[in-house]
């Protein structure tokens, strides 16, 4: 499951910066330095949504949320249980 | 005589001294307090000798420090240089040396990047810190420690510079635009009559105050009418100001605009769709906001509907530019279905659409958009031929297609000059090639604007090498990260034999997006 979600949010990063290689793309990495900017930002929260088929609450989105694959992971897995899988 | 800004600014201050100026998160300054700070401030800077003529760069984000800066130095008749906060050394680098800079004020996050210039640049210039100085630096905060002086008279010429501003163009880099004082003062005027802006309006500022939208429609809007100025303060991590995309602001500007009764909010189209579509816990309440205006970019229908669906106001457009400021703005109500009208022409300013050879065109008739106004620069710096093709007839050639309407109102349909507008930030492709073209392992490039899906516009670069496999697509991104500006990056590398030409030489860009 985690493995899942890990790979589903970095697809849809991926999508959003058609410059990085799949290797490049760290879980740490902090994808508004990769080139995420402020419309993409909206984008990257929607698309994360419909990937995952989960909703964001209002308190969720933050920008140290959505700073790299490994917080928007962690925020999913809060979301959906906040257990490991 | 009232003939430049800060006459008026004081006039405001006398007539109102206790209004609240700026509101910039937990501080709020009265225009009492704004004057004499300006006051302390102008002391300041002519103590370390700043005088008329002098150009001072302010290399600062949106805060309380950068509108006194800009009225202690207009007072002192010194020219001030707004720089973008995100700029590199390089960048700024050419904007200090340029404009023959004889000061920069800046933060801490940024006065390295100043001091590294100063060792560089043969001519020296002086760095003020506005918040923790370090040794070579004049802090800010030792303007204030000095007893209050003699009042520095305001008797500058109103046909004196007052401002540079830069200009992304077409071609080349990017122009210097001197601006005087009377056509600041004519800007402040012709905005503030067609808005109808008071002293009961409260503006926030969410758009940089480095460009000529944030300064003239935000700073001087508010501060030359008596009205207050919120500035969207930054987000801050272990004390230093991060930069945030705007989606996650949203909440913030919601409330701002709730508890301080915003009554105007200029933006632009990208901040209008992250409101548009913001994720919030209770419907905000924007009931204060009279007028909303986009300016900087086309606004698209789809962001129009978006906002208008959910807020019930119709965000207008204003027509504007570096070289003359605001030109026009779309004042109609909810009911006219003007979405794509950037409106009249502001009172005092005229705008023609005109054909190849200058001739005026009739209604709906597209034609190049030239405009003949009191704001309008004299001209670019140090540019005569390029001022020669754009100044003519004494109007100033756009470079925007457009179109008036039976009722006088303008459309601006295109460009004939081309820039990239990618996440709301104008590149000028030329500059990116410019640079590229001085790495020695590439033998020609184009670089375009391409449209991703979800994505928007990115810059693209295709580039042939002077033999294959020279350079790779990592080589590029890091010469361009270190001679550039993050966003001017290219995000798409591509490598091609050879660019495609028209028989007559012309690089066919549309087949290179």
């Amino acid at each position: 499951m985690s493995e899942e979600i890990q790979r589903k949010v970095t697809e849809v990063v991926l999508e959003l910066l058609p410059a990085v290689g799949e290797g490049e793309l760290g879980l740490e990495s902090d994808v508004f330095s990769m080139g995420l900017d402020s419309i993409n930002a909206m984008t990257l929260i929607m698309n994360i949504q419909s990937a995952i088929g989960i909703a964001f609450d209002p308190a969720d989105i933050k920008f140290e949320n959505f700073r790299t694959p490994a917080s928007i992971v962690a925020l999913i897995r809060l979301k959906s249980g906040g257990g490991s899988t | 005589m009232n003939q430049n800004v800060v006459n008026l600014f004081e006039s405001i201050v006398r007539r109102s001294p206790e209004k609240t100026a700026i509101v910039f998160g937990e501080r709020r300054i009265s225009y009492r307090q704004l004057a004499e700070d300006v006051e302390q401030v102008a002391n300041g800077f002519a103590s370390m000798g700043i005088k008329h003529g002098d150009c001072v760069a302010l290399f600062v984000p949106n805060s309380p420090e950068f509108v006194v800066c800009f009225y202690a130095l207009t007072k002192l008749g010194a020219v001030v240089l707004p720089i973008n906060h995100l700029f590199q050394e390089k960048e700024v680098s050419h904007y200090i040396q340029d404009s023959g800079v004889k000061c920069v004020v800046t933060d801490s996050y940024r006065q390295t990047l100043c001091q590294s210039l100063a060792e560089k640049i043969d001519k020296p210039f002086d760095i003020v810190c506005i918040d923790e100085a370090s040794n070579t630096c004049v802090a800010y905060s030792s303007f204030f420690e000095k007893e209050a002086g003699q009042e520095n008279s305001n008797s500058v010429d109103p046909n004196a510079t007052a401002i540079f501003m830069y200009s992304s163009g077409s071609t080349g880099r990017p122009k210097c635009v001197p601006r005087t004082h009377a056509q600041l003062r004519a800007e402040v005027d012709a905005l503030g009559s067609s808005m109808g802006i008071s002293a009961d309006d409260n503006i926030l500022c969410l758009v940089p105050l480095y460009h000529a939208h944030g300064l003239g429609n935000c700073l001087l809007a508010a501060t030359c009418n008596g009205a207050t100025l919120v500035i969207l303060e930054p987000v801050t991590e272990n004390s230093v100001p991060i930069e945030t995309p705007f989606m996650f602001r949203c909440a913030r500007v919601f409330e701002l605009i709730d508890i301080e009764k915003i009554s105007i909010l200029p933006a632009v189209p990208y901040i209008l769709k992250a409101m548009s579509a913001a994720v919030l816990s209770n419907e905000p309440n924007i009931s204060s906001l009279k007028l909303c205006f986009s300016a900087g970019n086309f606004l698209e229908q789809s962001v129009f509907d978006a906002f208008f669906a959910r807020f019930k106001l119709p965000v207008r457009q204003l027509y504007g530019c570096t070289e003359a400021g605001a030109l026009s703005i779309n004042m109609d109500g909810p009911e006219r279905a003007t979405w794509d009208s950037v409106g009249k022409p502001l009172h005092g300013i005229f705008i023609h659409v005109v054909d190849d050879d200058m001739q005026p065109l009739g209604v709906d008739e597209v034609g190049e958009i030239v405009i003949d106004s009191p704001t309008l620069t004299n001209g670019y710096s140090n540019m005569p031929e390029l001022n020669e093709e754009v100044f003519k007839q004494g109007v100033y050639l756009t470079g925007d297609l457009g179109r008036f309407d039976l009722d006088g109102r303008l459309y601006v349909t295109g460009r004939k000059k081309m820039l990239i507008d990618t996440g709301g930030r104008k590149v000028d492709p030329v500059e990116i090639e410019d640079v590229l073209m001085k790495h020695p392992a590439i033998n020609e490039v184009v670089v375009v604007g391409s449209n991703i899906e979800n994505v928007g516009e990115i810059v693209k670069a295709v580039i042939v090498a002077k033999t294959p496999n020279a350079i790779s697509e990592k080589d590029v991104m890091s010469y361009c990260m270190e001679h550039l500006t993050d966003y001017k990056v290219p995000k798409v590398v591509e490598f091609r034999e050879s660019i495609p030409k028209s028989p007559l030489g012309k690089v066919l860009r549309k087949a290179l997006i």
